[in-house]
């Protein structure tokens, strides 16, 4: 009893202490280097020769006075909007005949969401336009007339698109919470009388309003600050977005940082909100779903054909259609006007296996960086996660909120902060200039990866009623107890998702990729982006077929290992 | 198990932390040394490390083959950041305080001049090779000899497709896509994404004077012009016969011309615009000596065959030399040419203006 009441004692302090690796991480990759983007919208000429710390209204007053910024804020709302209510229906679909559809059938759809999610934007993106475009690869195969698929190329057709893309972020949140529904509540209902209907809105539905909330918020999220989709498809249609206006203020001459930092600054804050409201929301009741008494969910053998069959359908859409294009593309002789037997070549796969070539050394040391990033991302997600959800405090709260607004930051604006951050004068005498070196890529990628990794392990362990944890805590179990024997079998599936979905952005990750890697060493995704650049589409869409197909190989590799995993650690007879 | 399983994990995950932290800092420190020593004093830092070494940022198809035979004629080590011209410039702007690069090679003499302007480059310098040049050449070269060109291409021809267009009606200057027969048959890219259509645009403007040019453009679009992304797209659409005649950069033109597209490049007769791929050199470039010696071999002979092989450059490759005794890829017109060299000084300064012009008025 003694010892009980002196760690109760100690615990607050080490609590506090708990924050502090938080809070150094995320002031070091996030804050710091947004803040030094940032400082330049009241100060225009910090990061200049010489340095001015003259404040300025200038940058907002030309962010005003330029209507298509504007147009942009509205435009990006409502496609973020749109696809992310699109892509919760459609997911929510998929994810019922995911649980409802029997073993084998998860596994396929599981499969297939995953490649869904693989496929990088741009790919995809990339895949959709010549597939779609006048003269494209669908009016090749079904000798279309031109103008035929001209309604592509508008805010419903990119609203479409962008919602087939995100079905896996709100997928991932929804399956396990589907799958961990304690089967009391509903019994409960059906003993009460309630038909199925009403049980599905009144029971299931509520109850998985986080995981469906967090889902469509990440949807929301990349819908409203998702580049690659816009830097591919907005040319054709000459829509302003918001993503595209910030590209266009620093990837377009004249570049402007102050703009760019204007801009990225009203996306933040639209950002914040959004999830500020949907946490005040989810504040005001308790949504878990795993009490101290639950019954998992045993499989349920009436399989729904109907629930398959659209579940498959829409993954053919938001999958088969793009990479099939770019499957084709890839296959395709340089400049072959119309399709026929002799179209089709194998040489720009066999150019990438050239022994030395600089797409296998590319593709070389992305790994190494897909690999770290997706371990240290898996890790300190689900630390930051449990601090936030286990160790409330102010702090916590505060870097919970502001690291999730992050998510809206386009991955090119976080990459131009770390340029500022870490390559500042400053930094020259403590020999911190990391800018140029491999460090500085490694800790942007994770960045990047961090934000999604906690917001979806949050969205598991939401799922985790509090009483379990202070039962633990008061029966005087460690952190790290309560991690591995209460928190970790909750969200091991999230976990492994984080890692692959992790790994997966860095093999593809574009922005911080290009403006960010040392020189004299291209990673993967700079030099199918040089292929591209050089219209090379043939050789470029080999190379991102080649990438998917190891990350594939990765990801199988992946779940068998947690296959093994889940059955010596049944064997050893834990709950 | 489990709590093994979990505490194991905490503990590799907390060493992974530290270690990448305190690697993190090792190798800052190194290579902020070897900055900072170089900044300072540069000659000493070379010669007491005994080699040198080119940070080379470029978005020319030939780079990485430059930069291979640059290494082999004088063991400089060359570091390349090959990426597009965008992207070279968000990096130079955002690196001003503290340069990382020697010397920075794109398309586009307007956006040089731009970093010039900020007092970015090196200035009042030629290099030892620099009476090479043609007259083209040397007009192209600034006063201020902030940057040097090491071949030109037209910022826009026309090309035709020839399954579609008969030669009798072959157009012979810009003026001719007026005429009812090409409605709805034309096309160009978007000045605002690609890079090579900035040039035409000012030139266009240049040409005819300013509300010639804006009239121009405004009934091209009457006529049913159409705006695409970029040169890929564009050509795609002339290959495929969405539209008959197209307005891109010559040289990706011959590139499509010599991988069997079938078309014509017409040069119009009043005139076509200079488009220089340039080299600047950081006016604090951590190795002064390297770049100098860089911009010297793209202007040599050497320097020029390398650039002028499709093997080593695709489209970039088919570039007007502007160096004497150095001729053209055969696939290229020679003769009857008509240049109008763009000034870039006025095309920096305008820019913003004509690029928001030609937003409102013809692309939307």
């Amino acid at each position: 009893m003694t010892t009980l009441r002196n760690k109760q004692k100690w615990r607050p302090f080490f609590s506090g202490l708990g924050s502090l690796p938080g809070l150094l991480i995320f002031f070091l990759l996030i804050l710091y280097p947004l803040a030094a983007l940032l400082l330049q919208v009241g100060f225009p000429n910090v990061f200049n020769t010489p340095i001015s710390w003259k404040p300025s209204w200038q940058p907002l007053q030309q962010l005003f006075a330029n209507p298509l910024n504007g147009q942009a804020i509205v435009n990006s709302l409502i496609l973020g909007a749109g696809s992310a209510i699109l892509a919760t229906f459609l997911a929510t679909l998929v994810a019922f005949a995911r649980v409802r559809g029997g073993k084998k059938m998860g596994k396929i759809l599981d499969t297939a969401v995953w490649i869904v999610f693989f496929a990088p934007s741009y790919v995809i993106a990339q895949g959709w336009v010549s597939l779609m475009q006048e003269g494209g690869i669908l009016s090749e195969l079904l000798n279309l007339p031109n103008g035929l698929t001209q309604w592509f190329f508008s805010k419903e057709g990119l609203v479409v698109v962008m919602a087939l893309r995100y079905i896996p972020f709100i997928y991932f949140a929804l399956v396990p919470s589907i799958q961990n529904i304690g089967l009391e509540y509903e019994q409960a209902g059906r003993l009460l009388g309630a038909n199925a209907g009403y049980r599905l809105r009144r029971i299931t539905l509520p109850l998985l309003l986080p995981a469906l909330l967090a889902g469509a918020s990440l949807a929301f999220a990349e819908g409203f600050g998702d580049f690659g989709m816009a830097a591919a498809i907005t040319p054709q249609m000459h829509i302003p977005l918001i993503t595209y206006q910030i590209y266009a203020s620093l990837d377009q001459t004249p570049v402007n940082y102050p703009s760019a930092a204007s801009l990225s600054l009203i996306l933040i804050v639209i950002m914040g909100l959004a999830f500020y409201l949907q946490f005040h929301f989810l504040k005001t009741r308790s949504f878990a779903t795993i009490s101290t008494h639950s019954k998992e969910q045993t499989e349920i053998r009436n399989h729904h054909r109907g629930f398959s069959l659209v579940a498959f359908f829409i993954l053919f859409l938001a999958f088969f259609l793009p990479i099939g294009s770019t499957i084709i593309q890839s296959l395709l002789k340089n400049y072959v006007t119309h399709l026929d037997a002799h179209s089709w070549t194998l040489v720009h796969y066999k150019s990438l296996f050239k022994p030395g070539g600089s797409g296998l050394q590319a593709l070389l040391r992305t790994l190494v960086y897909a690999l770290t990033n997706a371990f240290l991302t898996m890790i300190l997600g689900l630390f930051l996660a449990y601090q936030m959800m286990f160790r409330r405090s102010k702090i916590n709260q505060f870097i919970n909120l502001l690291m999730i607004a992050t998510i809206a930051v386009p991955g090119i604006v976080l990459a131009a902060g770390f340029i500022f951050a870490y390559n500042a004068t400053w930094l020259i005498p403590l020999h911190f200039v990391i800018y140029g070196t491999p460090i500085c890529l490694g800790m942007a990628y994770l960045a990047g990866s961090l934000p999604y990794a906690v917001r979806l392990q949050i969205g598991s362990m939401q799922q985790v009623s509090g009483n379990l944890a202070t039962a633990a805590f008061s029966l005087g179990a460690s952190n790290l107890r309560v991690i591995a024997q209460i928190v970790m079998p909750l969200v091991r599936t999230t976990t492994v998702s984080t890692f692959f979905m992790t790994m997966t952005g860095t093999m593809f990750e574009l922005p911080a990729s290009s403006l960010l890697y040392p020189p004299g060493s291209p990673p993967f995704p700079e030099t199918i982006q040089q292929k591209f650049n050089a219209f090379e589409f043939a050789r470029g869409s080999a190379m991102s077929i080649l990438g998917l197909i190891i990350v594939l190989l990765l990801y199988m590799l992946g779940r068998w290992v947690e296959s093994m995993l889940l059955r010596s650690s049944n064997s050893v007879g834990v709950e | 198990m489990n709590m093994r399983y979990g505490k194991l994990l905490g503990i590799f995950g907390s060493l992974l932390g530290l270690g990448f932290l305190v690697s993190g800092c090792q190798t800052a420190a190194s290579t902020t040394n070897a900055n900072a020593s170089q900044q300072q004093n540069h000659t000493t830092s070379v010669s007491s490390t005994g080699h040198q070494q080119l940070v080379l940022y470029s978005a020319q198809g030939y780079d990485s083959a430059m930069a291979q035979a640059f290494e082999k004629a004088t063991g400089i080590q060359v570091k390349l950041d090959d990426n597009s011209t965008g992207t070279i410039v968000a990096k130079l702007e955002a690196e001003k305080s503290n340069p990382h690069w020697d010397v920075a090679w794109f398309d586009g003499a307007a956006t040089m001049q731009a970093l010039a302007n900020q007092g970015m480059l090196l200035e009042g310098w030629k290099p030892s090779d620099y009476d090479n040049y043609t007259s083209l050449g040397k007009s192209l070269v600034p006063s201020s000899d902030a940057y040097f060109p090491g071949g030109v291409t037209a910022a826009a021809a026309i090309a035709v497709n020839t399954k579609l267009v008969s030669p009798s009606e072959y157009p012979t200057d810009w003026s001719s896509l007026l005429k009812p027969y090409w409605k709805n048959e034309i096309a160009m890219n978007d000045p605002a994404i690609s890079g090579p259509t900035f040039p035409f645009v000012a030139g266009i403007l240049q040409l005819m004077g300013k509300q010639q040019g804006e009239a121009f453009f405004t009934r091209l679009k009457a006529n049913g012009l159409k705006i695409f992304p970029t040169n890929g797209v564009t050509l795609q659409a002339l290959e495929k016969g969405q539209v008959k005649a197209i307005m891109i950069q010559d040289s990706a033109l011959v590139a499509a011309k010599e991988k069997g597209a079938p078309i014509q490049i017409i040069y119009p007769s009043s005139g076509v615009f200079t488009l220089p791929d340039v080299l600047g050199i950081d006016k604090n470039a951590p190795d002064m000596a390297a770049a100098k010696k860089f911009v010297e071999f793209v202007l040599s002979h050497q320097g020029q065959q390398v650039m002028l092989n499709p093997q080593n450059g695709g489209g970039d490759s088919y570039f007007n030399p502007i160096i004497q005794g150095e001729s053209p890829n055969p696939a290229r017109q020679q003769n009857g040419i008509h240049w109008v060299r763009v000034n870039p000084v006025q095309a920096a300064n305008q820019e913003n203006q004509i690029q928001e012009w030609f937003h409102d008025n013809i692309t939307e």
